[in-house]
């Protein structure tokens, strides 16, 4: 069954409509990168598809079910986000933080099951995050505490997960694990992944699909040898873009030509 | 997080200690010893001893309610002290920041001027009006706080704002409406009417557990609050019925304990800090902590009021001021870690 599906919607903030007429859809086990300039509506398209913004037309589906029909708590069970430059209180430990991704389990006594505290530990084994447990949030690195924010995300246990440029400002070898990590969700745990990402090499390489924004609107859509041309590039970036083939992955590497 | 039980431990040892202390220290002592057995015979385990007759009476009508109904007052306000700040995510939150204080003292000074309470039954209706008052202006500022389907953190701070300067300059248009009231209006604001018995501590203690008892089932939904509104919806929360909760559970408590013991600062505002340095951001702690914490320091700061000559004119507000500020102090140069 297709896990989110975004249907000719049109969203926008007051007075100002940031997408026109966009239709995606996200089967389990593959990773669809959003991919567009600065302001294109990236974030705009995860918020909506998390349910934090109502499209103004069209329409939501998660598993077959209009997300402005869901609970607080079915929405949660179903769809996991990792927001982006997320608000973290500093002085929340490691532990407890990823154990909030329990919340749309927990009776209203609060008490953590041992399904929960199972979920907890699989998915801080996922993230190699295991030795961070009584660290605060805010003596961790950048890296690090995406990858928290990443655990907390994997014990909702959704099927559907949407982040947010996760490997901004992240080093090299932070930024390999987590791409690393969201294949291996998507391709052996049958994850469907929506990934906005900045950075169109990581796309092209990690990604199953490619949605290009620009303006408002989906520009191309498709696996990334298919939908990443020099001529939908340079359109919607507005500068001249070549792409050459990596001699031994055949994946595309693409440059912004100088003039 | 950090699970020891010590914190607990030390908090009710305090409050045991602070509970003792006020209950010997006046304007006459009664021993530990006097105490015990006195508590003992009032229980049943030792026969009534007719030499420590004076002694029950302060005891069982004066000390033990004016006890109970500060130890009731500190704890709502120190719990709802933490549940705002949690809420607000402001450590400058306290209980009466989103209008209790202001709404109470309108409420208060309606009552006095207009109703002129001689009677016993007139009397009454001030603590009622003021606690009417208080959460009427709760409701407004947060009626008004409303954007479209959410009510934003910031907004909710600036209406309280707003709407308290207004509901002051009531208050005073209202109290300049007879000067001759003014007396009044103001000794029920720093202290209450000083009701003593076991009245006041009858009508408080239900709004005092049910607000203290809805905010610990609330904490772990507030602490992924910790995390922004937009964070803790992912999560699966329904964040304004959640607000809605938490808002009604600490004013409840906050304007109860208002009504009848007058503005008391500072309680709310100090002991769930200084508890948050001590014991962490975990609101699950944070919340009996401070409603332990906030007993404990009114208890203190009675006790001081009541035994210490020069203080008799005093309200208990300034007394907790005068502890409360400098181990705050000290506590904040001390501790440079981050502590939301």
């Amino acid at each position: 069954m297709t896990l989110l599906r975004i249907d000719s919607a049109t969203f926008g903030y007051p007075g100002r409509p940031v997408l026109k007429d966009v239709t995606l859809e996200v089967q389990p086990g593959e990773v669809v990168a959003l991919i567009g300039p600065n302001g294109a509506g990236k974030s705009t398209l995860l918020r909506a598809a998390s349910g934090m913004l109502r499209p103004s037309t069209g329409r939501i589906l998660v598993e077959g079910d209009e997300i402005a029909s869901l609970t607080c708590r079915e929405r949660a069970r179903r769809i996991a986000v990792v927001p982006q430059a997320a608000h973290v209180p500093e002085a929340f430990e490691v532990l407890e933080t990823a154990r909030l991704g329990r919340t749309a389990y927990l009776g209203w006594l609060g008490r953590e099951s041992e399904e929960d505290e199972a979920a907890v530990r699989d998915a801080m084994r996922r993230t190699q995050t295991q030795g961070l447990e009584s660290r605060r949030l805010g003596e961790l690195s950048g890296g690090e505490r995406q990858l928290v924010l990443i655990a907390r995300a994997l014990a909702q246990k959704a099927r559907c997960l949407l982040l947010d440029e996760p490997t901004a400002h992240l080093d090299l070898r932070h930024e390999t694990t987590i791409l690393k990590l969201i294949n291996q969700l998507a391709h052996e745990d049958g994850l469907g992944v929506l990934i906005a990402l900045h950075d169109l090499n990581l796309a092209a390489r990690h990604a199953d699909r490619v949605a290009l924004l620009a303006r408002g609107r989906l520009r191309g859509l498709g696996p990334p040898d298919q939908a990443l041309t020099e001529e939908t590039l340079s359109e919607a970036y507005d500068v001249p873009v070549k792409i050459f083939r990596d001699p031994s992955t055949g994946s595309p590497v693409i440059f912004a030509a100088s003039r | 997080m950090n699970r020891s039980r010590a914190p607990y431990t030390w908090l009710v040892l305090a409050l045991t200690c602070a509970l003792g202390a006020s209950l010997g220290l006046g304007s006459e002592w009664v021993s530990p010893v006097d105490l015990a057995r006195l508590v003992l015979q009032a229980i049943g385990l030792e026969s009534v001893d007719p030499t420590l007759e004076q002694d029950r009476i302060i005891l069982w009508s004066l000390r033990m309610p004016r006890a109970a109904l500060m130890a009731l007052v500190g704890a709502s306000l120190g719990s709802s002290g933490a549940a705002y700040q949690g809420l607000l995510r402001n450590p400058l939150a306290d209980p009466y920041l989103i209008g209790v204080a202001p709404g109470a003292a309108l409420g208060a000074a309606i009552a006095i001027v207009f109703l002129g309470p001689t009677t016993t039954l007139g009397y009454m209706t001030v603590p009622a009006c003021a606690f009417v008052g208080a959460l009427v202006t709760v409701a407004v500022v947060y009626r008004m706080a409303r954007v479209g389907n959410s009510t934003p953190v910031t907004t909710l701070i600036l209406a309280g704002v707003a709407v308290g300067a207004f509901a002051s300059a009531a208050t005073s248009f209202v109290m300049l409406l007879r000067e001759d009231q003014i007396g009044r209006v103001i000794y029920f604001l720093w202290g209450g009417f000083g009701l003593g018995g076991w009245q006041p501590v009858l009508a408080l203690s239900p709004y005092v557990c049910a607000a203290v008892g809805t905010l610990i089932l609330f904490a772990r939904p507030l602490n992924a609050l910790q995390f922004g509104d937009e964070q803790a919806s992912q999560l699966g929360l329904d964040v304004e019925r959640l607000k809605l909760v938490l808002i009604a559970a600490a004013t409840l408590a906050a304007a109860a304990a208002v009504a009848l013991t007058g503005i008391i600062g500072f309680v709310g505002l100090i002991v769930p800090h200084v508890l948050r340095v001590l014991a962490g951001p975990d609101h699950r702690r944070l919340i009996p902590f401070s409603a332990l914490g906030g007993a404990t320091l009114l208890l203190m700061a009675d006790t001081l009021q009541r035994s210490l000559p020069i203080l008799s004119r005093t309200p208990v507000g300034v007394v907790t001021a005068v502890l409360g500020a400098p181990l705050f102090l000290v506590l904040l140069r001390r501790n440079q870690k981050a502590n939301w």
